[in-house]
């Protein structure tokens, strides 16, 4: 199955192996250039900051940083999932694969392995330089606002775990829609949705806290992320709403554990539909 | 546009139309107040315009040839008297008015969606509209990216590869022209000891020796840079540095730059959908 | 199971949404020969393979392979490659797909039909085409090898090698053949069994030569009746004279004249009565 696997979908695996390094290389390029930078100003406290000595590199930092991820799922969920089962039964090729010694489950569990644990790798790498350049960010103070809530999603677990869920989507969505070009398509709308819809509420699914300001002091404690506030004109206050430091775990692996069940979800919807199609009676 | 093509097309275009509606739907319904929805609000200002010309691309463009050879219906609907180039140039003229009029409808929306985003902020309104929203470059945006797919469709002669050729292709296209190559399409100014005036496009700044040469951002300038006020006195004494300068495209020169940046959008539009043709017929001949 | 029963199925259905494609199938196949299975277009005979093949789930009814050894391979309709395969990537997928391999055997296939090796699978003729189908299918030595419309896109010359190419292969391997087909006239000196299948349902199989052997058409003067006891499967009525197929093997006196049935007529005739009955 590994050279099945590899001569299949040597042009996606290529394509989006080049995409990664590219990425990755940009991602370590800029670590290397903020953590040159930490280190002279802390020799000699910069006032501009890490950023304005960045200068035109600051572009490339944010580019790479808030790009590279989602470009590498999606390509994962649009050129891997989605075409492994739609191509199959749009050109009756499955009529041919499924025809052998090897067991349709077999075929799709050895695809399935081969190409998650290259989907694991690539992100895996991605994920690294990526924390690496957000730790650099996050040393440098005040001047990029880089923290945990705001590099949330750039945790690497989470972002191992939503690659895999963008391959595991597209392969479901293949099997349910079986013409390629439009599996491709809702993969993209349906991963889209699902990426942007967690990443805007994820904050609210604790309850947040809430804090009075008011000149007499009072506001948020170190290192919480706001959410949002109102003002209360007759106390002469506002009202903020924000989560506290210590919950970043807490969201952490919210989304962890969201994109883990959401992929086995669709890995059995998946194992399900091609063992209804193949069992034999 | 005839039954076939809207036959042909009929998914790609109501896909595009029910995401257009979906995002003419969620603009008005945005709270601003709220960070997350500003966050939202943000993402979809920057993001929203590209994805759809990306989405054309990718939907209507990679697939238009690549299917016909996938399928093998090319022989069917190329032949003698309805020659490919003809039923190119068909089906290319047929699908350009439904782009051009969601090209509007997504530049409108962007717009009502700017104007909020900008009468939630705290900075003071101008009256500037945004570069890409021009809507001349914003069209030939779409129309280039049209036109990049239905290349890569020629060449690849199977949607999948042709689909990811296109994303790949036009992604790096933008993100090249759009964040590093627009404000150098002019050479920019040089404001030295003056700020460049309000409204201006920043391009990079620098230090100056005695003579006025431009000093190669070294490990030390690169330190000067970024050291406190005593500290930069004394490491610029040393190093000969006497003067900083900031490179800027000033506000009178933006229409310009989106004029030029027009002309290569529009110049891709042309030589791809050329190409295409001029590939078709040479294939068709040989 | 019995000894010389390649497979055996019992009671097999196949429903999908609105349309019966399949009812109450039960028949076995002799082991180590050639079955036809006939009908008319639409009859259920891609239905019947595809589940044989482990294809299509049937609704009721099961399929039963001996123990030990159960290889089936399928070569579909459409005979689907990898278009972007070189012919002889394809050999190798076949290899990696199957526990059992003859390359040799593969080779010779496409090099009797003159298939070159190197060219992807989508930039051949239809007719190569279905060769590599072939090929992959005879390379996996399977012991039962099911074909569907085999000859279709075949040229006659083609056709002529390829039944004579099976027919040997039949015999070097001990493999059991069931083609499907709706032109009963391939079928002669190809197969020594046959499947009748009209409207979904199972309307005739035994051997060849059995049938033949179990039919007659009887021609004499103009009569109602026919002149021996048995099934009339067809009666026409021509000027003075009748004629009648029957099931029936029984020898008559003249004026009475008995001759042998061919596969077609009689083919036609149980298909035509199917209908009849169906209707």
């Amino acid at each position: 199955m590994l050279w099945i696997t590899w001569r299949q979908h040597r042009t996606a695996l290529i394509g989006t192996l080049v995409v990664t390094a590219g990425v990755s290389a940009l991602l370590l390029w800029m670590w290397q250039a903020v953590a040159e930078l930490n280190d002279a100003c802390s020799q000699h406290d910069c006032i501009t900051g890490v950023p304005g000595a960045l200068g035109d590199q600051l572009r490339w930092v944010y580019a790479s940083l808030y790009f590279g991820q989602p470009i590498l799922a999606g390509l994962v969920a649009m050129f891997w999932g989605a075409p492994l089962l739609a191509r199959e039964f749009e050109q009756r090729t499955y009529l041919l694969a499924w025809a052998q010694d090897v067991t349709p489950m077999r075929w799709l569990g050895s695809k399935v392995a081969l190409l998650g644990a290259a989907v694991l790798l690539l992100s895996g790498v991605l994920a690294a330089a990526s924390w690496q350049l957000v730790g650099a960010m996050k040393e440098s103070g005040n001047y990029f606002g880089m923290d945990d809530f705001k590099a949330l999603e750039q945790w690497p677990p989470t972002q191992v775990l939503y690659a895999l869920f963008a391959f595991v989507l597209g392969l479901a969505v293949g099997l349910l829609v079986r013409r390629t070009v439009l599996a491709i398509g809702t993969t993209l709308i349906v991963f889209a949705t699902v990426r942007l819809v967690v990443a805007f509420t994820v904050l609210w699914w604790v309850p947040p806290l809430r804090v009075a300001a008011s000149p007499q002091g009072g506001g948020l404690p170190p290192g919480a992320y706001y959410l949002s506030g109102y003002g209360m004109p007759y106390l002469r206050s506002a009202v903020l709403v924000y989560q506290p430091v210590e919950r970043v775990a807490t969201f952490r692996w919210l989304e962890v554990i969201t994109y883990a069940v959401l992929t086995l979800v669709l890995a059995g919807v998946a194992w399900a539909g091609v063992w209804r199609v193949t069992r034999v009676g | 546009m005839s039954w076939l093509t809207w036959r042909l097309q009929r998914s790609t275009i109501i896909a595009a139309v029910a995401l257009i509606a979906v995002f003419a739907v969620v603009v008005p319904n945005l709270d601003l107040s709220s960070h997350l929805d500003s966050r939202a609000a943000n993402g979809l200002f920057v993001l929203g315009p590209p994805a759809f010309a990306t989405v054309v691309a990718v939907f209507w463009g990679a697939p238009l040839v690549a299917r016909e050879y996938e399928h093998n219906t090319y022989k069917l609907v190329w032949s003698r008297d309805r020659s490919a180039t003809r039923w190119l140039a068909v089906r290319v003229g047929q699908l350009l008015a439904p782009l051009v009029v969601l090209t509007i409808a997504v530049n409108l929306i962007t717009r009502v969606l700017y104007d909020r985003i900008v009468a939630a902020s705290q900075y003071p309104p101008s009256d500037v509209t945004p570069y890409d929203l021009w809507p001349p470059l914003q069209l030939t945006m779409v129309l280039a990216a049209f036109g990049l797919g239905i290349l890569a469709g020629m060449v690849a002669r199977s949607s999948v590869p042709a689909m990811g050729i296109t994303l790949v292709v036009y992604a790096a296209l933008r993100i090249g022209l759009g964040m590093f190559a627009r404000p150098y399409l002019l050479p920019p100014l040089r404001y030295i000891g003056e700020g460049p005036p309000d409204g201006s496009m920043p391009v990079g700044f620098g230090y100056l020796d005695g003579a006025g040469h431009e000093l190669s951002k070294s490990d030390a300038v690169t330190q000067c840079a970024a050291t406190s006020p005593t500290g930069v006195q004394k490491c610029m004494g040393s190093n000969q540095i006497v003067r900083q300068y900031v490179d800027a495209q000033p506000p009178d020169r933006i229409q310009d730059l989106q004029l030029i940046e027009f002309g290569i959008y529009a110049a891709i539009a042309a030589v791809t959908l050329a190409a295409a043709w001029l590939v078709l017929r040479r294939r068709m001949v040989a | 199971m019995t000894e010389g029963i390649a497979l055996a199925v019992e009671g097999l259905g196949k429903r999908y949404r609105r349309k019966v494609a399949l009812r109450d199938c039960s028949f076995e196949l002799p082991a180590g020969r050639v079955s036809a299975l006939v009908g008319m277009n639409g009859a259920g005979k891609t239905t019947l393979l595809s589940v044989l093949a482990g294809l299509l789930p049937p609704t009721e009814g099961r399929v039963r392979l001996p123990a030990g050894e159960r290889r089936i391979a399928f070569v579909a309709q459409e005979k689907p490659l990898y278009r972007h395969f070189s012919v002889r990537d394809m050999l190798r997928l076949g290899s990696k797909l199957n526990t059992v391999w003859d390359q040799q055997r593969a080779l010779d296939w496409l090099a009797r039909f003159d298939v070159p090796l190197d060219r992807p699978c989508g930039k051949l003729s239809g007719g190569q085409q279905a060769q590599v189908s072939f090929a992959v299918a005879i390379g996996s030595r399977p012991s039962v090898l099911l074909l569907d419309e085999p000859l279709s896109n075949l040229d006659p010359l083609a056709r002529r090698e390829v039944v004579k190419e099976l027919l040997s292969a039949v015999v070097d391997t001990d493999m059991t053949v069931l083609m499907s087909t709706h032109v009963v006239a391939e079928l002669s000196g190809v197969a020594d069994h046959l499947l009748l299948l009209g409207d979904g349902e199972l309307v005739l199989s035994g051997d060849v030569d059995d049938l033949l052997a179990a039919h007659r058409n009887y021609a004499g003067p103009r009569s109602e009746r026919p002149p021996v006891p048995g099934e009339v499967l067809v009666a026409s009525h021509v000027g003075g004279q009748s004629t009648f197929l029957m099931e029936s093997f029984e020898p008559v006196a003249a004026p009475w004249t008995a001759r042998p049935v061919t596969l077609e007529d009689l083919v036609l005739a149980r298909l035509e009565n199917a209908r009849a009955v169906a209707a």
